[in-house]
């Protein structure tokens, strides 16, 4: 069964369409990455998943029922973006109470182990650091035992080492075979971690694919050599010039065809092909 | 531009995801509704500070008061000091009540509420927990100024103490609601000062602090219209006696059914506006 199903999904705000006319499906056990600038309606998609807003148009499923009732049976887990946590509350006192809200939680003592939590159980919700504060986000996010998880920008304010340690732990939990969605601006992450990857931009899909076939969308390669700066327009395939201190980089949409040309020239050394990283791909692909 | 890729990634799951026969029914939802009721009491109880303020402020204004007029001797019936206590008592329990139920404003604002609303507890009985840790919270705002009451020699049966702590809980039932609909409809800066306005009229204009008889007509007709003078009334029927203040059980019940459309109402918009 698929995990999310949406069809026609639309959300307007005022005169800001949030969501246009959405059809997306997430097969269960995947785990996709949400990529947009902002305002390109993932939030606004999350929440409408997690039945939080209502949509203006279209339909949401979610394992085949609504938002809420999958919601209700314990089936979806999230981790809001900008997620409050109840105020001057020990951390402990914080997951018992939310613990007898599910209808089929995880032990308490799992929880914590998952998410860390051990040594900050007694520590005061106002007192926590951004990384510990987005742990305790994170077990409320498991705490249902969801077999769909909504991750909302979950790593945002991470550094690196805690990114790493952040994805580690949501292996263990994809490996139980958990549908995982997580919206990211981190496009490394989203190409290291995600099956898929869907690029939204003004609430409509601009892609939607594996890391490489998203590269292979933009097409081209970065040719990069040292050797006299002149105008290299010519030479076939090229469809774009820079020039980087002393090296001059191509992009080119026939790298074999621009590379039999330009190594013609021996001044021409020390050449460089690349695939363009992700993040240019996501700036041509919403541009 | 859209671009789809026809060679979509469909990853067959690694393993079987964890599928629930989830509790769903209602015995579940009456589990989680009296889980979340009783630890919302317990972090209730952590906030000293307002415990405090409900407990502290009540009493001392009672002491106080009861100190100045409450020897005088009273013709019949019952003793000034016992009037007093109850008067005093439904001050302290209109503000208990009050600011426990505006108390939903916080979890509202600051975006909690919508973190609960990812769990299987439905929105209703989010509203109803609310209402019943107000409740509770009354119990030592007025049994606070009931325990003053004995220490100043007050005396009464035990079925007329009991009665009394019962009608003024139960008279206060819409100001709770008020509570609430002051939460549910107003920003974070402007519910508290709502809340403490709302409070110190109801318990000037309804006689909480001085007897409604002493003051000019056009007020006491005022007075005769609030919530908070009728619980005093009805709190204090079990000691004066006579005839039971019907009048104000119909005042208290149209209050309450205003309110409760007003909160219906905000409610329904808090639910749009916070899940934004």
């Amino acid at each position: 069964m698929d995990a999310i199903t949406l069809t026609g999904l639309t959300k307007t705000y005022g005169t800001l369409t949030a969501v246009d006319a959405l059809d997306l499906t997430v097969p269960a056990g995947q785990i996709m990455a949400l990529l947009g600038p902002n305002g390109a309606g993932k939030s606004t998609t999350t929440e409408m998943v997690l039945g939080l807003t209502r949509p203006d148009a279209g339909s949401v499923a979610v394992f085949g029922a609504d938002p809420i009732t999958a919601m209700r049976r314990g089936e979806v887990g999230a981790m809001l973006q900008n997620g409050v946590l109840l105020w001057d509350v020990p951390v402990r006192r914080l997951l018992i109470l939310m613990h007898g809200l599910y209808a089929h939680p995880l032990p308490l003592e799992e929880v914590i182990e998952r998410a860390d939590l051990g040594p900050i159980l007694k520590s005061n919700t106002n007192k926590l650091s951004g990384g510990e504060a987005q742990r305790v986000r994170f077990a409320l996010a498991m705490m249902a035992d969801p077999r769909l998880l909504i991750l909302d920008e979950p790593t945002v304010g991470m550094d690196v080492d805690a990114r790493r340690t952040f994805w580690a732990t949501m292996d263990t939990l994809t490996a139980e075979g958990r549908t995982v969605v997580f919206a990211t601006h981190y496009l490394d992450e989203a190409d290291e971690f995600a099956d898929r990857i869907v690029v939204l931009n003004a609430g409509r899909i601009a892609a939607d694919g594996t890391g490489s076939e998203i590269k292979a969308v933009v097409g081209g390669r970065r040719i990069g050599f040292a050797g006299p700066a002149r105008d290299y327009a010519g030479l076939p395939g090229v469809v774009g010039q820079e020039q980087r201190g002393a090296r001059t980089v191509l992009t080119s949409a026939d790298s074999d065809a621009t590379l039999r040309a330009l190594l013609a020239d021996p001044s021409v050394r020390d050449v460089e092909v690349s695939a363009p990283s992700l993040e240019d791909a996501f700036l041509s692909l919403v541009s | 531009m859209t671009t789809r890729l026809d060679d979509r990634p469909t990853l067959a799951p690694a393993a079987a995801a964890p599928v629930h026969a989830a509790p769903t029914g209602s015995t579940g939802g009456n589990r989680r509704l009296l889980h979340y009721l009783g630890q919302s009491l317990l972090i209730q109880l952590r906030d000293w500070a307002f415990l405090g303020f409900v407990i502290v402020m009540p009493t001392t204004v009672y002491l106080f008061f009861a100190g100045i007029f409450g020897s005088q001797p009273s013709e019949s019936g019952p003793s000034v000091a016992a009037l007093m206590m109850v008067t005093m008592a439904t001050y302290g329990g209109l503000g208990a009540a009050m600011n426990a139920g505006s108390q939903i404003q916080s979890e509202r604002s600051s975006g909690w509420f919508r973190q609960l609303m990812l769990t299987a507890l439905a929105p209703g009985q989010f509203v109803l927990a609310k209402i019943a840790t107000a409740i509770a919270v009354l119990i030592p705002a007025i049994g606070a100024v009931f325990l003053a009451g004995v220490a100043l020699g007050v005396r009464l049966e035990a079925a007329v103490w009991a009665a009394s702590f019962a009608l003024i809980i139960a008279a206060l039932l819409p100001m709770i609601v008020l509570g609430l609909v002051i939460g549910l409809w107003f920003k974070p800066q402007t519910a508290t000062a709502v809340t403490t306005l709302s409070m110190l009229a109801l318990a000037m204009l309804g006689g909480l602090w001085f007897p409604l008889d002493l003051m000019p007509a056009g007020m006491q007709a005022i007075g005769r219209l609030l919530p908070s003078y009728w619980a005093s009334q009805i709190g204090g029927w079990p000691l004066a006696g006579g005839e039971f203040p019907w009048q104000g059980v119909i005042v208290l019940a149209v209050w309450l059914a205003t309110l409760a459309a007003l909160g219906g109402l905000g409610y329904r918009r808090a639910i749009r506006t916070s899940r934004r």
